[in-house]
């Protein structure tokens, strides 16, 4: 018989559990640090920064024109994200309206593009949560969409619709009438999956209540996209503040916002799907109310000195491009905020508490893009060092340069 | 006397290496691991396995050439005796077990069809090798040293001991209709009750079935080499020729599980047997037990009933995600060991109450 | 509502269907490649090009150069002709849409494996 002072609680020891930056469960490189007992996750270290290309820089030095295919290249998914967003922020620095048809072109793009994510988002949650069946049958039905984006623009992937001053393509009559055909193939099998597929037991059992964001943490840590909407916060920019064709969509008043209060990955998933649907019907109100003109206005290549933000709703969520022009065929400096950036913040306080087979799951929650986000790496060529640089360190390093060179002096 | 000796030695090496022994059991492995992945890739709406031989069904077999010839790794940390181990007794012991399944009449003295190896009770060491096999993976985790690889293990340690349990519980059921421990005797006798008995089997059955599910670590229970959170768990330190002897261990498990629903459950390598006329009980069984039609037959039947096995628990494979460790456990406690102790009542309300009543005995 | 086996109905009938593989190197048929595909770089109309240098200049991965005309070209007015280092070429299309003379074309050949750097300069 013990008595009280000698009894102990036996924890199981702490193990520390790598996942990454090479992991089967991650497609890109990223590296998340799980602190484990036993199965239980207790502490989460995210760290990022392998998939660093130097984007930002290398913009500077191409023309406007240009940087439109190297911004496709910041994600394969998003492709259409970053290239229609800055095609939009020269736009917006030249300050030139496109025509009205060419706005619609680009919604549609951008709406058919958040299809084929979502689906994919969709596929990668059932694989990793091990149910293949349906991770095949979304990837095949994703082709419907795949095929529909390659019909349209020329390309599966980098599609390379936007240029500046509109787009490059237009909808013929039977490629409308194409479209309008696979729009009814893909809103008839999501509606298998919001119905059926999400609703199996074996996989709700793994995203009900698992990796729980409350409204209160994702609106403080700044969650963007169908994380925050998955917590009942109402951000989407293509509501809140709607460019190009988005205005009309939300004038229509037949679409609104999706959300969700359950704030886990079930959450998370059930906004997507039902997005997905959304979008569909998005592309179908495009496609038929498409107003007939040119598709392109010409812009001049010189882009007068000009300070802009412009803002999307990509699939993973708010993306920002911030530019500045200064007067020549190249950008002054472009600064680029990934949405799967701000939902990073949130990733650690979603993994601790969990168990170590959610970490997965919930690291594909938010749809991480790792090669849209890193930005930070130092890599200092004369002595040979590579530093990878935490955020809050940047941001000390950051209000220490500006404290330095005040910006108002020059 | 010496050379009868040496004839008989040969023939029961033949049949221990041959027929019914480790090279059909083998072939059957891999014919089954090609059943398993065309089926599950069908289901799937793909084509799975297709270029290797007729509709790709050699291709288990070049996977396991192909990882023969595939450099073989062990980890600096790793205890190399042990860790070079496991294999061959995960090997050893899957095969040994399929050694009692009864495949063809391999004692016509005795009646009934026996396995390579049969004695009474052979039942009992039988649930003993595979609880064996369940340790054995536990210490190929732990052998190879690697975080993935001890949590594997540690989640097979968990998973054997909530299925184990449900899993003879349900075994009990045609052991105690048979009133024996004894396996053949167990087909033997099955195949003599009323069909009113069949009821009876249909809830140990299904426990059976769910859990040999759990036993192979297939979906929805393969957490303890989730691909995508312990990157293939205690698999993850072996390759090489290593890999290529766990990948056919756990194939010939396949062939051992389905081979024991087949005999416990599904009549064994009868069929014809169970047509209710006279030439089918006397004759024919005599028949069979002779001739040489009698090894061709029985061998047909058992392979297509474990076929039919086989494609159930494909199906179950490709219907569900992954359970987390803890809701397997949960299941286990909570579902089916309550089941299985609820039909082990049945079936003894049944045997003594019901049954005599109604005048089915 | 939630329960156990929602999807069996589905992989019932997915044994049946045709499978959604397309063995492709053996066969083309369900590629569904549309008209407009933007793939292999071709120099289609020699006889319109003025050798202006445009390509060259907004070509965004600097694929594109312009070398002399050989003798078996097409004489260009300032004698350049554009030809393509396919390993650059990233098959955005913006060459063909600067071209003032469609002289350059993306075509619908879609098989680019090339056994060395050599082949894949495209003239």
């Amino acid at each position: 018989m013990t008595t009280p002072d000698e009894r102990r609680v036996v924890v199981p020891p702490r193990v520390s559990i790598p996942i990454g930056p090479q992991h089967p469960a991650l497609k890109e490189p990223g590296m998340f640090r799980l602190t484990v007992e036993g199965e239980r996750i207790v502490d989460a270290e995210v760290n990022i920064g392998y998939n660093h290309r130097g984007i930002e820089k290398l913009a500077e030095s191409k023309t406007h024109l240009q940087n439109l295919y190297l911004m496709e290249r910041i994600c394969g998914i998003c492709s259409a994200t970053h290239n229609g967003n800055y095609a939009q922020a020269v736009e917006f620095a030249a300050e030139v309206e496109i025509p009205e048809r060419a706005k619609f072109i680009r919604t549609l793009t951008w709406e058919l593009e958040r299809i084929h994510s979502h689906i994919l988002w969709l596929g990668v949650a059932f694989h990793e949560v091990g149910f293949d069946t349906a991770f095949m049958y979304s990837w095949r039905d994703r082709e419907v969409v795949m095929d529909m984006l390659e019909d349209l623009s020329g390309n599966r992937v980098n599609y390379g619709m936007n240029t500046i001053g509109g787009v490059r393509r237009d909808v013929s009559d039977e490629l409308r009438l194409r479209l309008l055909k696979g729009l009814d193939k893909l809103e008839e099998r999501m509606e298998y999956y919001r119905d059926v597929a999400i609703y199996e037991k074996t996989f709700w059992d793994r995203v009900a209540g698992v990796g729980l964001l409350e409204t209160g943490v994702a609106k403080r840590t700044g969650a963007v996209g169908p994380t925050a909407r998955g917590s009942n916060v109402p951000v989407d920019v293509r509501f809140n503040d709607p460019t190009q064709a988005y205005a009309h969509i939300r004038d229509s008043g037949e679409f609104e916002m999706v959300l969700s209060d359950r704030c886990d990955v079930a959450g998370r998933s059930i906004v997507r799907v039902t997005e997905t649907i959304e979008s569909v019907r998005m592309c179908r109100w495009l496609l038929n109310n498409m107003p007939d003109g040119p598709i392109r206005e010409r812009v001049r290549p010189r882009i007068q000195p000009n300070e802009v933000l412009a803002r999307y709703e990509a699939p993973r969520g708010e993306c920002i491009h911030y530019l500045v022009t200064n007067g020549t065929q190249s950008p002054e400096r472009i600064k680029i905020r990934a949405p799967t950036h701000a939902n990073w913040v949130s990733m650690a306080h979603c993994l601790r508490g969990g168990y170590i087979a959610d970490a997965p799951i919930v690291l594909a929650a938010i749809d991480p893009c790792f090669s849209c986000t890193d930005r930070v790496v130092i890599v200092d060529a004369d002595e040979h060092t590579l530093e990878l640089v935490p955020l809050d360190v940047l941001r000390v390093r950051a209000n220490r340069w500006y404290k330095e060179n005040n910006r108002s002096s020059d | 006397m010496q050379a009868v000796g040496v004839l008989d030695l040969a023939v029961q090496a033949l049949w221990v290496l041959v027929f019914p022994g480790v090279f059909f059991i083998t072939t059957l492995a891999l014919l089954w691991e090609w059943l398993d992945r065309k089926f599950y890739a069908r289901l799937q709406n793909r084509v799975g396995p297709l270029h290797t031989g007729w509709h790709g069904i050699l291709q288990p077999l070049m996977d396991f050439l192909k990882l023969l010839g595939k450099e073989d790794l062990t980890p600096a940390k790793a205890d190399r005796r042990s860790f070079a181990a496991v294999p061959v007794v995960m090997l050893v012991i899957s095969l040994t077990m399929c050694m009692f399944l009864p495949v063809v009449d391999m004692d016509p003295n005795t009646p009934g069809i026996q396995g390579i190896l049969s004695f009474e009770g052979d039942l009992v060491l039988v649930l003993f090798l595979s609880t064996l096999m369940a340790i054995a993976i536990v210490l190929a985790g732990h052998f190879s040293s690697n975080p993935f690889g001890e949590t594997g293990a540690a989640r097979t340690g968990m998973l054997l001991i909530s299925f184990e349990i449900p899993l003879i519980l349900s075994v009990l059921t045609p052991a105690l209709l048979a009133h024996s421990l004894r396996i053949s005797t167990i087909t033997e006798s099955l195949k003599q009750l009323q069909p009113a008995y069949a009821w009876l089997m249909v809830l140990p059955f299904v426990v059976y079935v769910i859990a040999l599910q759990a036993e192979l670590e297939r979906i929805p229970f393969d957490v303890s080499h989730a691909e995508t959170e312990i990157v293939h768990g205690w698999q993850v330190e072996y390759s090489g020729k290593k890999l290529a002897i766990i990948h056919l261990a756990e194939d010939i498990m396949l062939v051992f599980g389905a081979g024991m629903v087949t005999t416990l459950f599904l009549g064994g390598p009868y069929l014809l047997e169970y047509i209710p006329l006279d030439v089918f009980s006397a004759q024919f069984a005599t028949f069979m037990a002779t001739s040489w039609v009698g090894t061709v037959y029985y061998t047909l039947v058992f392979v297509l009933k474990s076929a039919l096995v086989v494609l159930l628990l494909s199906n179950m494979r490709t219907l569900f995600a992954r359970w987390r460790i803890d809701q397997i456990v949960h299941a286990g406690w909570k579902v089916m060991v309550p089941i299985a102790l609820f039909n082990l009542i049945l079936v003894h309300v049944a045997l003594t109450y019901i049954f005599p009543v109604l005048g089915v005995l | 509502m939630v329960r156990l086996g929602k999807m069996e109905g589905e992989l019932i009938r997915s044994i049946s269907k045709r499978p959604a593989t397309v063995i492709y190197p053996f066969t083309k048929d369900g590629l569904n490649i549309p008209p407009g595909l933007r793939a292999r770089w071709s120099y289609a109309n020699p006889d319109m090009c003025t050798g202006c240098k445009i390509c060259e200049r907004v070509c965004p991965s600097g694929a594109i150069e312009m070398v002399e005309c050989g003798p078996d070209d097409v004489r260009t007015k300032t004698g350049f002709r554009p030809i393509c280092h396919f390993d650059r070429c990233i098959l955005c299309g913006q060459c063909v849409e600067s071209c003032p003379r469609d002289v350059l074309r993306l075509t619908d050949s879609f098989e680019m494996a090339f056994l060395s750097r050599e082949d894949m300069v495209l003239r």
